[in-house]
This record gives structure tokens, sequence and C-alpha cells, in this order.
């Protein structure tokens, strides 16, 4: 499925955030290509064109605080012509840039956390921070909704005038794996998802035909659509992608000429995946493209001619490349070109010697051990069993070390070409798991896959290791917690057998959060601003046993059909409180029949593995009786 | 700092950039042969005059196959390896090694042309004329021996070696227009033997897998580890690691470049001097590959690279160059971008501490910029370990150590992490464990920075560990014990010049008195570290009569440091008196046993044949007894069979306990002359080893004590 696509480089800018590149539409009255504005996380907005096959600073704006999100827009009606300005966020700061790269308008919203999405439409726009939502229509502050989980992403539907009185919509991606469709102030309703939604984008680039078409990209890879209109909504399609990294951008652009705009899907391991959407409300695969970083936006137009659709992708690393199929290609990159790379050369040799005069000069009396960005994520994927644990840098990184006082399995990823060496726990190293991962030259990514049993807790801490001088290696930890194969779900099966505990006594609410934060993976940071939370929970590796929490001032209940869940709890939790010397009711309510259950939750899991065992066996030995047939038959 | 330069924008032309023709790899076939194939059992051979060229396998039901042809030889015996040459012939042969015999056969004459004996089995084949005999030889590598046939099936060569032979190539590493043996092993030895004369040993770090020349002379190897590299003479050109293991080398297409072809599937084609990828096929989901040949199937003109997966799949690929005119600009463009913008991060490094605030600084955990790590070895006495110290100057705690050391630990890095720190933190004392005799650089990146910084400073630092590590130099030593075996040989050195050797290739105690060069008598005490633990060793030299004795109860270290004293001091020959006497019985047991382990083991054999034509038997009357309706006959005849069944399993078993006794046994002998052969050096070595391939094959037993001690 591999699309012939040749990679084009434009230029590297500073690391990026996701979505923060666009296509810039040209004037095509004036023979204009389309350019490319992307913002990095070092604040600046940096606007490229290509010509004569050579990339040309537009404009740059000066440094400031990482650029968020950035977007396009422009007065309602005009948008498809010329009047185009490009809206970054930064902080709490919306600016707006025109093509000249003049910022003509500079918005400090009141919102009380930094924003981290943006979307406009006309005089509307929207701000997500973590948790807030707003909406300002001609700055004007219209909307407000403090959500209870975090915000992954944000969308606004096309303000229809068939809509009749439908207030203004957006569509929250929530860290607790719904889509929340707000109209005005307040949650309409909630799609549940089997994934957590990472990225959103409108169907066609418009919403499709009913203007109520939304796409999205979740955690585990899967891409889906949701229809959204009033009152309820649904879920058209969902999907499996190629690999089941996340979704980190999605985009719309018509590259196959067909009547839907085709879906591109950027994924957070380097692979670029083009869809087309079919009449009968499904897509297929066109293609795949792997670029072996980890992608933040994707966006297409006429950058190199006026004749070839192009992607343009843009990675973390702030690499901005376009992909185009290579037949025509050729004829552009095999034309001649004067300018010769001779002054790279030259800049590097010229950094080279600006370096060594730099080291030569420190002559302080303490040595500084400059910070590098580690761009990494630490997740569980059910589909494994296993967490992942993604390092990625934006230099090349020399070696990495593992370690950790849990007995943490190391599993082997395909696409880890390191060389691995583990070392065993001995009298000489009292570490469960230790092992080093020397990397190939030039490997800026390195993915691990690390498989933790439930009820220990603790901390895997890696040491990176990059290739560059002053050589110096960051620690980084991710926390393991004791239920760590639990993901959230949004509802539980209550007709099974369940055992219950519960600690009552004088603890807040927020306490209690707290305490469910140590035990499962997944739960906000902050606790919700609610009297009684109930959230639940299904194990990923054990048949699926489900546990419920509810929890309130001065009491937590735990639900569960598994009963090592419920001792794993009561050990963690009750060892919080001796630490902590609150005084706390424990009450347990064993159900044995719960026992039964769970063994027969994992048995069809055993049998199916011990029947593909005995299945091998007789394949084999079926083969090469097969073989061996005319042999026997020589001996009648 | 100009304004522009934080966005790195490539020029899309280079002066290096060209349009190439890049040659590139085509699958040009793809079959499936219905047969699970055996590893290192696929090679392509032309098996009639003027015949095509076919491919020949062995499947896992022990048949030799010969694709497109109904041929297919049944072997009684394990089939290990196969090869194919032309001895004598105008077409080719197929060569068999099984684990006991080799068998070479003619296909279009439809004759074996002889069988030969092995009683260890043969690992590998090398076929072509060794050094100056006249004709083709078949080699076999067996259980630490070597056999060499002419074309008519004499035994012409024999010698032994160190451990059992995975690997052999013929190739002329010296340059002086004859061929010579290489022979790797699983104790991370490359062997390479002029004639049957032991040239020089070279030490990898894992089991050798693969040997091939890849020109004249120059021959690449591959580890079991992932290593892949390239030995032109002595001298390695370069190696890479990876983490899947080559499977095969091939000597293609040209002489500049060599092809490698890994067990999931890829196949690269690199420089045979720097290593560098010329051209590569990955395939998308990893396969299983158990051999790989260079073959013609359908162009006589045109080679292929054939792979064949363990399920039987064939896939050839042919080197042709790309149809499309291949730009290479944008890559060189990317590279040029990557390293400018790798130079511009470190520049950055820099600005980053211009830019910070006072306040930012204060709360950075630094440390002094003039601090120093030293490391050290430290002999523990009580112990009996080597330990590695690492010392931070300015009380700057040691958070972790790293040491890169290929062949030194089980896998290729050791890391030390402490759980607690105590004190400062500022020394490190890490034990060390050398399993060999081998001679190692510790690569030492040691982590330094304050206890809860997570930002840590990378000290680097080598250090050579050296080649008998598991022995201390030690002045007083109350508890040395002076070993009985020992070996004496002349040697004519100044007291200094024997000093500078200890000292390059022992650990020498820190408290260790300082050596006299103006003795007339040498004596050195070592004792035994590590896994030599409450071993001794002593080395004594006399001025008077220019003799020096290594005393030592292991012969083969002590091999080894006449091996290494040989390599120093530059001595062409060298003869010796062993006094050994453990592995002289040892030997002469072996021997006395030998003769009665042959005829058990034809006893054996010649019952389980019988045995299993019993079994045959009984199955086929059985089924007559079914065909003729005497079901009480059948049922006998069942019953029958399951007994027979069972001896006949019985019978096996035996055969196979035997018989790895007898191959143990063997590789025993075969080590213990090997032994024997190092404690010399030059010619005296090499006749050590042909007198006792005599003497065993006469049963003359007890000129092999005397061979082994006093040499020819």
């Amino acid at each position: 499925m591999n699309l012939n696509y040749q990679r084009t480089d434009f230029a590297q800018v500073s690391t990026t955030n996701r979505g923060c590149m666009r296509i810039v539409p040209g004037d095509l009255k004036k023979g204009q290509l389309d350019r490319i504005a992307v913002g990095g996380q070092n604040g600046c907005v940096v606007c490229l064109v290509r010509k004569n096959n050579d990339t040309q600073i537009l404009f740059k704006t000066q440094p400031g605080p990482p650029i968020e999100a950035l977007c396009l827009g422009g007065a309602l009606g005009t948008i498809q012509d010329k009047q185009f300005w490009i809206f970054v966020a930064s902080d709490t700061n919306v600016r707006a840039i025109n093509k000249k790269g003049k910022i003509f308008f500079s918005f400090d919203t009141n919102m009380a956390e930094p924003a981290r999405k943006m979307f406009v439409y006309g005089v509307d726009l929207v701000l997500a921070g973590q948790k807030s939502y707003n909406h300002y229509h001609d700055c004007a502050d219209s909307n407000y909704i403090l959500s209870s989980e975090d915000i992954c992403d944000v969308i606004s539907l096309e303000q229809d005038s068939a809509w009749g009185s439908r207030p203004f919509t957006s569509i929250l991606a929530c860290r607790d794996a719904t889509l929340k469709v707000v109209e005005g102030s307040t949650i309409a309703y909630e799609l549940e998802l089997k994934e957590v939604p990472l990225a959103l984008h409108l169907f066609n680039g418009d919403g499709g035909y009913m203007k109520n078409l939304v796409i999205y990209g979740t955690k585990g890879g899967r891409l889906g659509m949701a229809q959204v209109p009033e009152k309820q909504g649904q879920i058209v399609w969902e999907i499996n992608t190629t690999t089941a990294s996340e979704v980190t951008t999605i985009t719309t652009y018509n590259l196959f000429g067909g009547q839907m705009k085709d879906i591109l899907v950027g994924k957070e391991d380097g692979l670029i995946e083009i869809y087309s959407p079919e009449d009968n409300e499904q897509v297929t695969l066109k293609g795949t493209y792997q670029c072996d970083e980890s992608i933040t936006s994707l966006s297409c137009g006429r950058v190199t001619n006026e004749n070839d659709d192009e992607i343009i992708v843009c990675t973390y690393t702030g690499w901005i490349f376009s992909l185009n199929q290579s037949n025509n290609a050729s004829s552009t990159t095999a034309a001649p070109q004067a300018s010769s790379g001779v002054n790279v050369k030259a800049k590097v040799s010229e950094e080279r010697k600006r370096y060594e005069e730099m080291t030569k000069k420190d002559g302080g009396k303490l040595a500084f051990v400059p910070h590098f960005q580690v761009h990494d994520h630490f997740e569980l994927n059910p589909e494994y069993g296993a967490y992942t644990l993604v390092i990625e840098l934006v230099i090349p990184i020399d070696f990495v070390l593992v370690q950790s006082k849990l007995p943490i399995h190391l599993m082997e990823v395909e696409k880890n070409a390191s060389v691995v060496c583990q070392i065993p726990k001995s009298d000489t190293n009292p570490w469960p798991l230790l092992a080093s991962y020397r990397c190939q030259a030039n490997t800026s990514r390195l993915e691990l896959r690390v498989r933790v049993d439930e009820g220990q807790h603790g901390n895997l801490i890696v040491y990176v290791c990059p290739k560059i001088h002053p050589k110096m290696v960051q620690v980084q930890s991710y926390q393991v917690r004791p239920l760590s194969a639990h993901i959230r779900v949004h509802g539980i099966d209550i007709s099974r057998p369940m055992s219950t505990l519960s600690f009552t006594g004088s603890f807040t609410i927020s306490e209690a959060h707290a305490w469910l934060a140590q035990l499962v993976p997944g739960v906000p940071a902050k606790c919700p601003p609610s009297d009684t939370i109930t959230n639940y929970f299904q194990c990923s590796i054990n048949g699926g046993t489900q546990l419920q929490v509810t929890y309130t001032k001065g009491s937590i209940v735990f639900k569960s059909d598994c009963l090592s869940t419920i001792s794993i709890i009561r050990d963690r939790v009750g060892e919080e409180m001796t630490q902590k010397q609150i005084r706390v009711q424990i009450s347990c309510d064993v159900n044995e029949s719960s026992i039964e259950h769970c063994l027969k939750l994992l048995n069809p899991r055993i049998t199916h593995l011990l029947n593909l065992e005995k299945r091998k066996l007789y394949a084999t030995a079926l083969k090469v009786t097969t073989i061996n047939i005319c042999q026997i038959l020589r001996y009648f | 700092m100009s304004y522009d330069d934080d966005v790195n924008i490539p020029k899309e032309k280079d002066e290096d950039g060209k349009l190439e023709n890049v040659m590139q790899l085509f699958p040009v076939h793809n079959f499936a042969i219905n047969q699970r194939i055996m590893p290192k059992c696929m090679i392509s051979a032309i098996l009639e005059p003027n015949g095509q060229e076919r491919l020949v396998m062995v499947s896992a039901s022990n048949k030799v196959l010969v694709k497109d042809t109904e041929i297919s030889l049944h072997i009684p015996d394990k089939i290990r390896c196969i090869d194919a040459a032309p001895l004598g012939t105008k077409y080719d042969l197929i060569i068999i090694g099984t684990e006991s015999q080799v068998i070479v056969f003619d296909v279009y004459q439809n004759t074996t042309v002889f069988q030969r004996d092995i009683p260890d089995g043969v690992n590998c084949f090398a076929i072509g004329i060794l050094a100056d005999f006249k004709t083709s030889l078949v080699i076999c590598g067996g259980n630490c021996a070597i056999w060499g046939f002419d074309p008519t099936g004499k035994d012409v060569y024999w010698t032994v070696t160190g451990d059992v032979v995975n690997a052999m190539c013929l190739c002329d590493y010296d340059n002086d227009g004859e061929l010579e043996l290489i022979v790797g092993s699983p104790d991370f030895e490359i062997r390479i033997f002029k004639r049957d004369l032991m040239r020089t040993e070279l030490t990898e770090t894992d089991a050798v897998i693969g040997l091939a020349a890849v020109t004249n002379n120059c021959f690449a190897y591959a580890l079991s580890n992932g290593t892949i590299g390239v030995y032109k003479g002595e001298e390695r050109l370069w190696r890479i690691k990876s983490k899947n293991i080559a499977t095969s080398m091939l000597r293609f297409p040209s002489d500049n470049l060599m092809t490698a072809i890994w067990n999931t599937g890829k196949i690269d084609i690199r420089q045979v001097t720097t290593g560098e990828v010329a051209t590569k096929d990955q395939p998308q989901t990893s396969l299983n590959i158990v051999g790989a040949c260079l073959a013609s199937l359908t162009d006589p003109n045109q080679k292929a690279i054939v792979i064949v997966t363990g399920e039987g799949k064939v896939t050839g690929y042919e080197l042709r160059e790309s149809k499309e005119l291949v730009d290479r600009t944008p890559e060189i463009i990317r590279e040029f971008g990557q390293k400018k913008h790798n130079l511009m991060m470190e520049l950055s490094n820099f600005e980053q501490e211009d830019q910070m605030t006072e306040a930012e600084k204060g709360k950075e955990q630094r440390i002094p910029i003039n601090t120093v790590v030293n490391s050290l070895y430290y002999v523990n006495k009580d112990e009996r370990t080597l330990n590695l110290v690492l010392e931070a100057s300015n009380e700057v705690c040691i958070r972790a150590v790293v040491i890169f050391a290929e062949g030194m630990f089980e896998g290729e890095s050791h890391i030390w992490i402490p759980t607690k720190i105590e004190g400062n933190g500022d020394k490190v004392t890490i034990p060390l464990i050398p399993e060999k005799d081998v001679q190692n650089d510790l690569h030492i990146k040691a982590l330094l920075g304050q206890i809860d910084s997570a930002k840590l400073h990378v000290f680097e630092m080598s250090r050579l560990i050296p080649q008998f590590a598991r022995f201390a130099f030690m002045s007083n030593t109350e508890d040395w014990e002076k070993p009985k075996p020992y070996v004496e040989f002349a040697l004519k050195q100044r007291n200094q010049r024997i000093f500078d050797w200890v000292q390059e290739s022992f650990v020498i105690d820190v408290a260790a008195a300082e050596f006299d060069s103006e003795a007339r008598k040498l004596e050195m005490k070592f004792i035994g570290l590590a896994s030599k633990k409450r071993t001794h060793l002593g080395i004594y030299y006399s001025n008077d009569d220019n003799k020096m004795q290594i005393y030592h109860d292991d012969m083969e270290t002590v091999g080894t440091m006449v091996q290494s004293i040989v390599a120093y001091f530059q001595v062409q020959s060298l003869e010796s008196r062993a006094v050994f006497p453990a592995e002289f019985k040892e030997a002469e047991d072996i021997i006395a046993e030998m003769e009665s382990m042959y005829d058990v083991k034809d006893k054996l054999t010649a019952e389980l044949t019988e045995k299993q034509s019993l079994v045959k038997e009984t199955i086929v009357r059985a089924e007559d007894a079914i065909h003729i309706d005497q079901m009480e006959f059948a049922r006998k005849f069942y019953v029958r069979l399951k007994q027979m069944d069972r001896a006949a399993r019985q019978a096996a078993l035996l055969r196979a306990t035997n018989q790895e006794r007898f191959v143990k046994s063997l590789r025993r002998l075969n080590k213990i002359i090997e032994y024997a052969a190092k404690l010399r050096a030059g010619e005296p070595s090499r006749q050590i080893v042909s007198a006792c391939r005599t003497a065993i094959s006469e049963d003359n037993k007890t000129v092999i004590i005397k061979v082994l001690e006093f040499g020819v």
C-alpha cells in the first residue's frame, strides 16, 4: 500500500506542537503559490514560500512563548479568495498576522490557564485550555464551560442558515474517551468512544453535507466519524488504522479527485495514512508513508508548482517537508539549480568554530548542563497488554538506560533497531530491571514496550544520553501504578458478582480522588467539581474484570468482580492511610462467587492459547506426514 | 547570532549530489517448495555436463532434494551441511556432511564417489586448493578437528583446533598466493591455518557463526550477537552490530562489494573496505531465512541472490541498475541538514546558560567544573576479585556507571546503579569477572550529579583490561602454593623485557614490590582472581640457563600464556617440555578406550538396524493379516509391533548416548592435543599435531604421551 511519494525537505524550524503548521493559500490570480505557515515552540511564526526549487522565508516573527495552536481565519465569505490571516495562540494570548507578517491584532484573553487548542471560524474564536472551553464572538466572551476532564482537541461546526435555532456548537475531545458536544454554554450530550480521542477534524473540511460530521483519531490509532446533530449523535464508522500508535493530526484534501475530500492521518510513530471516503459511509486506505519522526501537522496544497498537489508534513523536531508523487518530482528536483550546498558546508564549519570558541570561554566555576527536550509518553496499550514508552529527542540518541525496582519484562519491538543488553538480577545487580539500549546512528526516536504485573507499583527510571557535547544525561521517571492494566470505561456490567471494599472516615473528596489517582492510570490530576463521583474501569489483561469506584466526602467505595483487584486496593490505600495517619473504617464484603466468575473470564483466553499451541503441534506433524507419505507407501 | 539562523534551510542542489544509476535489488523468482528446509542446507549446483544450474536443499525429513527434478537422496544419518563442487569432474558433485560421515555423491552417474567416516560429525565444509596441495580438497570441520580429503577420498589433511568448528572459508589472507584455512568457533576465536600450522588467532566478541572470503585477501565474519565485519590480514577493517543475525555472506557482486543476508530477510550490499551500505532490500515482514546462495537459475549470465525460509519459500534477487534515475540529492541535503541541526543544538546549549537569570542558575544543581573521575584496578585479596574503582573529585556523587565492552560481560554492557547512595557517593567499586584470557577495552561512562538532580554529566573514559586479568601479581603472599604442573622452555630475554610483558599482560597489585631487574633468578607469584579463584600461578626465569618455567594447573591457560610470550618477543619457533600429569592421563585413558568404543558403536548400530527392520517387517505382516481377515493374527502382530517399537527406541537411545559420549571423548582428546601444540610455537607445534595423528591412527599409545610431554 506504499504510495510512491518522494520526500523533499523544505526547512527545519524549532520543535513544534501538534497542529501548528498550515498551508496559506496563495492568490491564484497573481500566480502565487501556496505558502506554509508554521509556529514553533520557540514562539516564532515562520512563513515559507518555494521559489525556483528553493525555500525562502517570507516573514518570521520574534521569538516568545511557545505557539500552542495555529489557525487560518478571516471574515466569512472572503475565505475562498484572498483575505487570510494567520491566528496563533500562545499562553493566553491570540494574535493575528496578515500575509505580510504584520501582527495587526492581538487579543489578551482572560483565560485562567494557557490555551492549548484553538479553532477559528469567521469572527468566532474558540480556545481550549487543559480544562476550560472559551468561545469569543468578535473578541467578546460568549460561552464558557469548565470540563471535568482534560480536553485533547476542540472543533466547531460551521454555522449554517439551515440550522435554525441551534446555538454555536463545538465538539470537545476529552480524556475520558468521550466527544462532548457543546451547544452554547452547555454540554448537550456526550458520545462515548472506546478510546481517548486526540485529534478532530470536520469531515470534508466543512462537516459534510449536513455540516455535522466530525472525524476523530484516537490514542490507540483508531479513526472514526461521528455525526453530531442536535439532541443525539452517533458514531457512523470507526476503523483500525495500520498501526496502534496515537493519531496526532487529521486533515482533509482532495488528492485523488473523488467526490469527497480524502482524509490524511498523521501518527505519533511517523506514519502518514491516506483514506478515501466511499459512498456507503466507509473509507478505504489509499496509501501510507513512513517518516520515522512523530508528525505534528499535515496540510495539503500546491507549494512547488501550480499543477501538483503536495502533502506538507511537519514533524515534532521541526522538519517541514513535502510529499509528492515521484513522477512529477523527478522533473522538479532534477531541474538545474545554481545554488549549491557549499553554503551549508561553510555554515557548518562556521558553527563549529563558534562552538569551539564557546567551550574555551567557558571558565565559570560551575559546570553547566544544558537542558534538552525529551518528547516522551508512557501509555498502556491494551492490544499488547503492555506499556509503550516512546522517547523522542531533537538530536540523535546515543544510549538509554532503563532501570526499575519492579520486575518489569521488556518486550521486543520490531521497529526498534537498537542493540539491547539486559543485565539479570544478581549479587552485583540489585535491580530486577536494568538494561541498556545502544542506538544505531541517527536514531532520535526510541520505542520500548514493557509488561508490568498488576499489584506492584513504583517508577520506571530512564537515563537518556544524546549524542551531543557536552556529554550529558537526563533522568526521566515514569510512574507505574498498582492497577496498571486498568483502563477507564464508560460503564460496567452490574450483574456480575461483585465484592465491595469501602473506606469511611474524615477525609475530603479531593483526598479520595488523590488515592484513586495513585491506584489507576488515566484519572485527571484535579478532582472534578462534584459531590459524588463514580468512575468505571476495566482490566485489559485478565479477561476484563471490572472496577467501580464511587467516592464522596468521607467515603470511598470500590466494587470489583476480581478479588485480587480488591486486595491490591486494600494494600495500597491502607499503606497511604498509615502514612498520612488518617483514621478510617474499612469494611470489606467478599463475594465468594466472584472467584469462580473470574476463573470463567480467564478460561476462554487460556483455552484459546492452549488450543493454538496444540494445533501448531498437529500442523507440523501433519505437514511432515504429508511430505513423507510417498515414503511410507513405498513399504507396502 | 543572525536572525535567520534557527530556521535551517537545506539548499536544494549540492555539488556532491549526483544523478546516479543506482543498483537495486529486484525480485526475479519467487516460489515455494513444499518442504521445511534445514539451516545451512541450500546450495546451487550444475549436476550434469552442460546442465542447468539447480538448487539443492535438505528437507527437515532429512532428504536431499534437487529442485525441478524427481531426485531425492535418502541418507540414514542426520545431515548437518551440504556443499557442491566439481572434484575432477566437469560438473558439480554433491558433498554431504552428516553426524558421522562425509559422502560425495555424483548425481549424473548416480554413484557415491566416496564415503568416509568422521566419527565426530561434520559441521561445515570448505572446498578448494589449500596451501600447496595440487588438487581441490574437501575440508570438513568437526568437533575440534578438521579433516581434508582429496577427490579420490584419500585422507590427506588433519589438524586440531580449540573448539567446535562452526564456519570455515579459504582465503589468501597473507597475500602469498596460497589459500589459508580460516576457522570460526563458538569460543569467540577465528583461527587461521597455513596448511596445518596455526598461524594466528583473532579473538572476537561472541561465537563465530559465519565466515566468507569476500576478496582475494579479505574475509567477512558473522557472530551470534549480530555483528558482521571484515578482516584484511589480521586487521579488522570494520564491523557493525545489529539486532538481527547474519545468515550468510556472499562474495558478490564484485571485489569492492559484498552481500550480507540477515535472518529477517534483509539483504544489504556493503563496501568491503568501509562497510558502507551500497544498496539494500528489506522485506515488509520479517522472514525466517535459513539459507542463501548465488545461483543463475534462469539466465546463465546473470547471478541472483537466492534466499530460502525455513518453510521452504524461495526468493531470488537480481542486482540491476535502477530504471529510473535516482536523485540522491535530497538524501544528501537531509544529511547535511541533520548535521547542521545537531551543531545548532550544540550551539544553543551554550547560549542557554547566557540566557538564564541568576535566580535560575541558583536553582540549578551544578557540579564544580574542574571535577575529574579517576579509575583504577584494585585487587580484593580476601574475595579474590578484581575491582574497578572510580573516584570523583570534589565529593561529587557518581549516580550511575555504564561500561560498554564487547565479550567481557554477558551482553555488551554492564550497568551499575546503587539502590542507596552512601556518604557522598563519590567512590564506586565495580567487581569485574573476566571469563576469558582476552585483552579488552572498557568504555566507561560515569554519570555524575547531585543526588536528586535530573540532569547528569557524563564522564567518558577508556581502560584497557590486560589479557590475563584473572591473575594478579603479588609480592607477599602467605597462602601461595606452587602448583605441580608446569611447562619449561628456553627463552633469552633481559629481565626488564620480561617485566614489561608481565606489566602489560597481568594485573599488578598496588602493594606489589618493585621488580628487580638485576636478579639472576626471577620468581614471580600470582594469585587467581574471580573464575580462577583459589588457583595459583608461578613464573620462573633463570638468567643462568635462559629457561622459563610457568607453573599452573590449567593447561589451556598456560598455552595462552606461551602464545602471548611468543607474540610479545616475536619468537618464530619454540620447543618446550610440558608436565601436566592430569591431562596426559586423561588423554591416555581416552586412547585406551577408543578401540572398544569403536567396537561398541558398530555393535549398537548393527543392533539398531536389525531392530528397525524387524519393526518394518512386523508392520507388513500385521497389514497382511488384516487383508486376509485373520484378526487374531493381526492383533498378535500389533502387540508384537508395540514391543519391537519399544526395543528399537531403546536401541536408538542407547546408540545416541554412546555416540554422545564418544564424541565428547574425541573432542577432549583433540583439545588436549591442541593445548599441547599451543605450549610450543612454529614448526614444533605443527609437528606435535601430525605426530599425534600418526600415533592415533597407528594405535601407538605410548608415543602420544611422550610427544605431548617432550614434543617431537
